[in-house]
């Protein structure tokens, strides 16, 4: 008996065009949300400061510049006094200052807290005074001077300067004290001096009138 | 002696009307050729400088031309303010005004540099471990200041 060859039916396969168009863009999909993890993390590493307001077994709550923050606690948050030495939860007191190091998540809007950090906060206030104005004043007993602002010339600066003052051109290229001149315009960079009001002490002095004094050429 | 300075007299008016007639007419010949140039178009050559266009700020009608420098603004793009870091270096990335002066003061150091002319700038700094208030000031070309304050925390403790 010979049998007859088997017939072949081709049968349509699952995965039509349409379904592999389905595909692509479902793996398109997962693609572009994983792309938006990495470069818009809703989770980032934070350092956040403040005074202790208010303290629970699961949650310490910190102000700075009347921002409150919610920072999430657990067993495993570790805790550092001022000394370096480890610490625990009930040696925070309100008002204690605090930095707390951990990780935001903006999906849910908390902070999980890893390490709190006792600090001072009086410590942390960089007190920077920027002023642009002209020099009228150059004390030649001491070091000391006095600045008119360029925008509000009521309120005069009287600066001290010291060893640590650093002096640049508008080229940065650095300069002495004595380059100062009477009349020259100036961008100081100072910190109030504790002591005497309205005194500052010069950190830095970019002098935007220097121009170098020229070389007397040699006569024949 | 009357009836001979008759004819004279006649050749003198004549030869003054006539004078005056080609006077007149010589003048308003050459006026009309002036005015026939202005009216012509001149082409510029390639040497011809464009005319320079002044414009009047009128502040109180035109905020775009106005002087009011009050506008100056910094804009810090990154870091993000309270950064938690894990190196000492950090770019200090922001716009403000076109070729201001840019004062950067962390705590222990201070940086002097300035934006370029679409007002960006970039600036690597070094910062100090631990908790580091940065202060960046841009004073613009009219002496107006702008400042920005922000935390960046160093620590190299694995969070």
């Amino acid at each position: 008996m010979i049998l007859p060859p088997p017939t072949i039916i081709l049968s349509p396969t699952p995965t039509t065009t349409s379904e592999i168009q389905k595909i692509r863009e479902v793996v398109q999909e997962k693609v572009q949300e994983k792309l938006n993890q990495i470069t818009n993390p809703l989770s980032t590493n934070m350092g956040l400061i403040g005074k202790v307001i208010q303290i629970d077994s699961s949650q310490i709550t910190i102000t700075y510049q009347n921002n409150p923050s919610v920072l999430k606690i657990d067993s495993t948050t570790v805790y550092v006094d001022q000394n370096r030495n480890k610490t625990n939860l009930a040696n925070i007191k309100i008002g204690q200052d605090i930095l707390a190091m951990g990780i935001n998540d903006s999906g849910t809007n908390t902070f999980q807290t890893k390490r709190v950090v006792f600090i001072n906060l009086n410590t942390v206030n960089l007190n920077r005074t920027v002023v642009i104005g002209k020099i009228v004043d150059i004390s030649k007993t001491s070091p000391i001077f006095t600045l008119i602002p360029s925008k509000n010339k009521n309120n005069l600066y009287q600066i001290k300067t010291d060893k640590n003052t650093v002096y640049v051109d508008k080229n940065q290229q650095k300069l002495v004290a004595t380059d100062l001149k009477s009349g020259q315009k100036i961008i100081a960079v100072l910190t109030p001096d504790p002591k005497i009001s309205k005194t500052y002490t010069a950190l830095k002095i970019m002098d935007l009138d220097y121009a170098p004094t020229p070389s007397p050429t040699p006569t024949k | 002696m009357v009836s001979s300075n008759v004819p004279m007299f006649k050749e003198l008016l004549l030869a003054v009307i006539l004078g005056a007639l080609l006077g007149f007419g010589l003048t308003g010949g050459f006026v009309a050729l002036k005015n026939s140039q202005k009216n012509t178009p001149i082409t510029p050559s390639a040497t011809v400088k464009p005319a320079v266009t002044t414009v009047t700020p009128q502040p109180s009608e035109n905020p775009a031309n106005a002087l009011n420098t009050n506008n100056h603004q910094i804009t810090i793009e990154s870091p993000q303010n309270e950064s938690l870091v894990a190196n000492s270096q950090v770019a200090i990335k922001g716009f403000t005004s076109p070729g201001s002066y840019l004062i950067i003061s962390t705590p222990s150091k201070t940086y002097l540099t300035s934006a370029d002319n679409a007002g960006n700038f970039n600036t690597n700094i070094d910062i100090d471990t631990g908790v580091n208030q940065i202060q960046v000031d841009s004073i613009d070309s009219q002496d107006d200041q702008a400042t920005a304050q922000f935390i960046i925390t160093y620590s190299t403790t694995k969070i």
